[in-house]
């Protein structure tokens, strides 16, 4: 195939797509861009083919756009499975919308350090107090939990503060950190490396190891930030994370 | 005291190793699981477990390790791996019933990256996530959620090995064949030229390879436009390519989800293969389709169900690819 027929192909792709990840995998993209509604199309096959009880899948992952699908082909061939899958496509997906649980998050703003806060207000042409007010005025959305154990990647980050990541990763961001980068958000579950830019800190556990259910998001979660007093923020410090879950889905 | 193998002397990235975690991707947990299954399955098969039975997993060498049961049966694959018993010679691919006290070494071989020790009954160590695999980046599963060091103790399900024979096996021969990929989910992100490349030129294993991935060395396969893609899932075997243009196997324990294109799959049962490559090795791939891949996945599974039906001979084999 010419090479630019080949660019062609994928802007005229018809989604969704089916595109096998080796002998026991496959990605079902519903389009190229990053979309509430997209997403939540990805949200909604994900939760019909839990409820299907298809058998021979193994595990299924959303993204932004697109549905990893872990089968077992010996169980399940790849045609068999793609037939299946637009099976419960027609059937449409609306009905399987997830509506996901509310919460509230406590944020120390600054925290540990102010300087990518300060770093973000200079880079957006807006103060730091700005800062806070937009992220915190927002609602996000949990697109899906990936990357590190519990770690929830969230849409709905207001323009005014998009901004490209840093070019380079740093290492040691710490647990709990409130991050934006790109168009999206995450709350840091453990220690670990991002070129994101950290807002402050919530002393809330995204991902706790030994608890009865250790992930406390889910795709399709909605989730506010509040900022709150270092004196709040050690207050709260020890409370279960349910308890900043505003209503159940 | 309750029956244990002790570390004496390990060496740097010892973990305790199974058939890997099902499930819980969506939650951003990784797979991990033995980087060679086949081998895992074997050292298991020789001491009567079950194949995917969480044993050792170590690289180059295992190092140090001493019996503190009455007697403990084990056993060590992957490669050729010198294995000593308080000295003396004993050699890898064959069951080894040790004493109290008794000490083993496992010294490097010429042949594998990965090496295998299991012991007959297991580690009695919690599962976490559904696996004893252990995921060392975030601190999940196996032994603490880490490699081994000198002074841990692992405790043993069997404080006395089964009073059977040891058993012994030929070990496998690993096909210089080319590694099977199917191509994708971002083929169409590369140059025809690139994806010509991939399925024809030589690539060799550099120094940059762990149980997250293999950076291979070879012809830059060149993006198209961009090297950035809306970020997605990925799969053991997955063949990510970013800006540099050079291929990064994506192995056992790498992250859930990647944000560079993914050029092609390398297929589950040739894996374990690549994965017993040392750095400077050279390696080719070769395409199959997805619907050939199945059928090569079930030739491989067909594999370890003989080896586990096996367990009865004393004398073991395995059924060639």
């Amino acid at each position: 195939m010419h090479e630019a027929d080949n660019d062609t192909a994928r802007r005229r792709a018809i989604f969704p797509r089916f595109l096998p990840l080796g002998d026991s995998a496959l990605s079902v993209e519903f389009a190229n861009e990053i979309d509430p509604a997209v997403n939540a199309s990805v949200q909604a096959l994900d939760r019909a083919i839990a409820v299907s009880n298809l058998e021979g899948i193994v595990e299924t992952a959303p993204s932004f756009r697109a549905l990893l699908i872990v089968y077992e082909p010996e169980i399940l061939g790849l045609e068999e499975l793609i037939t299946a899958l637009r099976g419960l496509l027609a059937e449409g997906l609306r009905s399987r919308s997830v509506t996901g649980r509310s919460w509230t998050i406590p944020v120390l703003y600054g925290a540990p350090s102010d300087a990518d806060l300060l770093e973000v207000a200079a880079a957006t042409g807006n103060s730091r107090a700005d800062v806070v007010s937009i992220h915190s005025s927002a609602e996000y959305r949990v697109y899906f939990v990936a990357f590190m154990p519990g770690l929830p990647v969230l849409g709905g980050l207001p323009p005014a503060l998009h901004l490209p990541r840093r070019p380079e990763p740093r290492q040691g961001i710490q647990t709990g950190c409130v991050m934006i980068g790109g168009m999206q958000g995450l709350i840091v579950p453990m220690t670990m490396p991002s070129g994101w830019y950290s807002l402050g800190q919530t002393p809330l556990r995204a991902y706790r190891p030994h608890a009865q259910d250790p992930f406390l998001f889910r795709p399709g979660d909605r989730i506010r930030f509040r900022p709150v007093t270092p004196r709040e923020a050690d207050a709260l410090a020890g409370l279960p994370g349910e308890s900043f879950m505003d209503s159940e889905a | 005291m309750p029956a244990a193998l002790r570390a004496i002397a390990p060496t740097r990235f010892v973990t305790v190793q199974d058939g890997g975690r099902r499930g819980w991707r969506r939650f951003g947990v990784a797979v991990s699981g033995a980087m060679d299954r086949m081998s895992l399955a074997i050292a298991n098969a020789l001491v009567g477990n079950r194949p995917t039975e969480a044993g050792l997993e170590f690289a180059h060498a295992g190092g140090e390790w001493l019996v503190d049961a009455p007697s403990c049966r084990i056993a060590v694959t992957g490669g050729t791996f010198a294995v000593l018993v308080d000295g003396v010679p004993v050699g890898a691919f064959r069951s080894i019933t040790l004493r109290q006290g008794q000490r083993l070494h496992i010294r490097g071989a010429p042949d594998a990256v990965w090496g295998y020790l299991a012991v007959a009954g297991g580690f009695d160590i919690a599962m976490q996530f559904g696996s004893r695999s252990t995921h060392s980046r975030t601190g999940i599963g196996g032994w603490s959620g880490r490699a081994l060091v000198p002074g841990d103790a692992l405790p043993l399900r069997l404080a006395q090995s089964p009073d059977e024979p040891d058993r012994t096996i030929d070990p496998p021969v690993r096909e210089a064949a080319p590694f099977r990929l199917v191509l994708g989910p971002q083929d169409d992100y590369f140059a025809e030229s690139s994806l010509a490349a991939l399925v024809s030129a030589d690539f060799k294993v550099t120094h940059h390879m762990d149980r997250m991935a293999y950076r291979l060395d070879g012809p830059v396969l060149t993006h198209r436009e961009s090297y950035n893609i809306i970020t997605d899932g990925v799969v053991p075997g997955s063949i990510s390519v970013p800006g540099t243009g050079q291929a990064l196997v994506l192995m056992r324990d790498a992250p859930t989800v990647g944000g560079y294109p993914k050029i092609a799959t390398v297929i589950e049962s040739d894996l374990g293969r690549l994965a017993q490559h040392r750095p400077g090795a050279a390696i080719s791939f070769r395409a199959v389709t997805a619907i050939e891949a199945q059928a090569l996945r079930r030739r491989f599974l067909a594999r370890l169900q003989i080896i586990a039906e096996n367990l009865g001979s004393p004398r073991l084999q395995v059924p060639r690819s």
